[in-house]
């Protein structure tokens, strides 16, 4: 395999891109100002009075404060951007510009090809998420005046883990694009739409479907029970097709050891009475189906994109 | 008797009903400059993909210096070296990191590596380039680079489709030269496509004529020519009613005037013949000689295969 050479120019690229500053910037900048409306949160003592574990891991994840003003839901909303800035363009720009052919004509595996790209792409969401992950919980030991815990520590290193899975699996779907459409605009747009979709439209056509088979309607006056849960079972599993949901469920179960359900309880389960916040253990354990749906899509659509890549006939401009 | 370095039996490539390259049979040697000449679809690309193992044919063998090209890609990509008519390289590299990532991808070592390339930087003018970046280079300097980069890896093989294409004339011959001496010097085979024909018929030393992926002549211009007996005829003065008598003749196909002079495209050596009929009319004769052009070759192929 020689795709050593490959991932180390394309990682130069990104790293020398203009793009890299920018997607820096988006994340960081989204990072330290909630970092800022947190710790404002917890001066006005809307945090309510827990252990530090929980009230440092709270400026990450909202709190009291607005949740959607949250570095989480900042990089659920964002990390898709950075995903797919990444990797849109990676392929047919290269076939377009005919460095593509001249590369495949070298003694090279198509595999080593696009192996190369994704090991780039892969580093550099790393390095972001990381070093954005790192300074956010740097400023915010700053502004808050105190630190996480060990454990806060590690639920902070396992929420970078999950978040750099979130936004690499939207850089596989860029990478899918970047195949199957040979302009750079068709990839970057479809990569856009799939963005809206799964970031909002989902969430209306999950509460439509999910109201008409369970066959809710708001205008009765009472409910039963059964269709109740039967109208959240049905949303939660559609909603689940969105990787913002499954990242959001993952993010929230492990930067609040509070919350101890994912299905229909997941909603108020923070607000029950908690004799004792989750263990970490317990709280990966409790997010790991989702975790694994994000680890299986990310692994489906790179196959995916590296079997439809394998099978591509790459020809001058198209031709 | 030299070795064949390129030999294709029955290569074919189709796709679904449209068939792009047909029982293509080929032998080029080694140290050969040889032109593969064609209309754009005629199957040439193709054919190198096939060639480089890039695109599976549909059926039939090629072989890259004993290396089957179906069965190990990747062998005959070490000995075959490709330069696309879009030279393909990175614009926001310079001129040596092109040629350093392309060594990479190669396996050379990176001790060799940098003597390697200002060997080849010199050889094709572009020493003083080597830490510019390619985006500034003009499109023949990059066409320049882009033979430096298939060349990187030593191979026998060399294939250039339209390597001329955008280039200025004198750019063109002065690497249409530099090609010919790596084949005449350095026994590198030269497998090239064009559609200047002029070029063709100064550096090729065989050529085929393609035409919807099939080769419909092949041979060495001398051997093509053979074929096509044009002669071109200046006399003293000339009508409508020596034209019609030339016509006349057998075996002349075509008669085409132009001023005082006569081309006449015939099937044999009918110099004789004119020669009577000239004397018949009392036409003075200032010169006579045979004028095959590889382009006249060109044309009457395409001709004979429309009327097929």
């Amino acid at each position: 395999m020689r795709a050593t050479p490959i991932a180390r120019k394309e990682l130069a690229d990104h790293l020398s891109s203009r793009r890299f500053p920018l997607l820096v910037a988006l994340v960081l900048l989204s990072g330290l100002a909630t970092s800022y409306l947190g710790v404002q949160s917890i001066a006005q003592g809307t945090i309510r009075e827990v252990e530090q574990t929980i009230a440092f891991l709270r400026l990450l994840t909202g709190g009291g404060g607005s949740p959607i003003l949250s570095f989480v839901y900042f990089v659920g909303l964002f990390g898709p951007i950075v995903g797919v800035a990444l990797s849109f363009d990676s392929v047919n720009r290269e076939i377009a510009s005919g460095s593509m052919l001249k590369l495949l004509s070298n003694p090279i595996h198509r595999d080593s090809i696009i192996l190369g790209k994704i090991v780039a792409g892969l580093l550099v969401i790393l390095l972001i998420v990381f070093s954005s992950t790192g300074i956010v919980t740097g400023f915010n030991i700053l502004l808050a005046g105190f630190g996480p815990t060990v454990e806060g520590a590690f639920r902070i290193v396992y929420f970078a883990v999950a978040s750099f899975l979130y936004i690499s699996l939207w850089f596989s779907i860029g990478l899918l694009f970047s195949i199957i459409f040979r302009r750079t605009t068709t990839s970057a747009l479809a990569s856009i739409a799939l963005w809206i979709f799964l970031s909002i439209f989902i969430y209306l056509i999950a509460d439509v479907v999910a109201a008409e088979m369970a066959a809710l309607r708001s205008y009765f006056p009472s409910v039963p029970l059964s269709a109740i849960i039967t109208y959240y079972e049905i949303r939660d599993a559609i909603s689940r097709i969105s990787p913002l949901t499954l990242y959001m469920e993952v993010a929230n179960i492990l930067l609040n050891p509070e919350i101890r359900s994912t299905g229909l309880f997941y909603y108020y389960s923070e607000a029950l009475p908690a004799p004792q916040p989750l263990s970490l253990d317990t709280s990966i354990a409790l997010a790991w189906s989702s975790f694994s749906a994000l680890i299986a899509g990310f692994i489906i659509i790179l196959a995916l994109s590296t079997l439809i890549f394998l099978r591509t006939e790459v020809r001058p401009y198209w031709a | 008797m030299k070795k064949v370095m390129i030999k294709t039996v029955n290569l074919t490539k189709k796709y679904g009903d449209f068939t792009a390259v047909k029982d293509l049979n080929l032998e080029v040697y080694e140290g050969e400059f040889f032109c593969l000449l064609g209309p754009n679809g005629a199957g040439k690309t193709t054919t190198f993909l096939m060639l480089l193992g890039l695109t599976r044919p549909t059926h039939g063998s090629a072989w890259i210096d004993d290396c089957d090209v179906i069965r190990n890609p990747l062998e005959a990509r070490k000995r075959v070296g490709f330069v696309p008519e879009v030279p393909g390289l990175y614009d926001d590299l310079t001129a040596k990191e092109n040629l350093i990532f392309t060594a990479g991808l190669n396996g050379i070592p990176k001790g060799v590596r940098e003597k390697k390339i200002k060997e080849f930087l010199k050889k094709v003018d572009l020493e003083e380039w080597a830490d510019v970046k390619v985006g500034k280079f003009s499109r023949g300097m990059k066409q320049r680079l882009a033979i430096a980069d298939a060349l990187i890896k030593e191979p026998k093989v060399l294939i250039l489709d339209e390597p001329t294409a955008g280039i200025d004339p004198k750019g063109s011959e002065e690497m249409l030269s530099f090609l010919e001496s790596l084949s005449r010097n350095e026994s590198i085979t030269i497998l090239m496509s064009s559609h200047l024909l002029h070029h063709v018929e100064k550096y090729g030393d065989r050529i085929a004529i393609m035409k919807r992926g099939e080769i419909i002549a092949t041979g060495s211009l001398a051997s093509l020519i053979k074929e096509e007996n044009v002669i071109e005829l200046e006399l003293e003065s000339v009508d409508e009613a020596l034209v019609s008598e030339i016509n006349a003749l057998a075996d002349v196909r075509e008669v085409e005037k132009k001023g005082n002079k006569l081309i006449i495209v015939a099937q044999r050596d009918v110099r004789k013949e004119i020669f009577e009929v000239a004397s018949r009319e009392g036409r003075k004769i200032i010169g006579v000689r045979l004028a095959p052009s590889l382009e006249r070759i060109y044309v009457r192929y395409f001709k004979e295969e429309e009327i097929r």
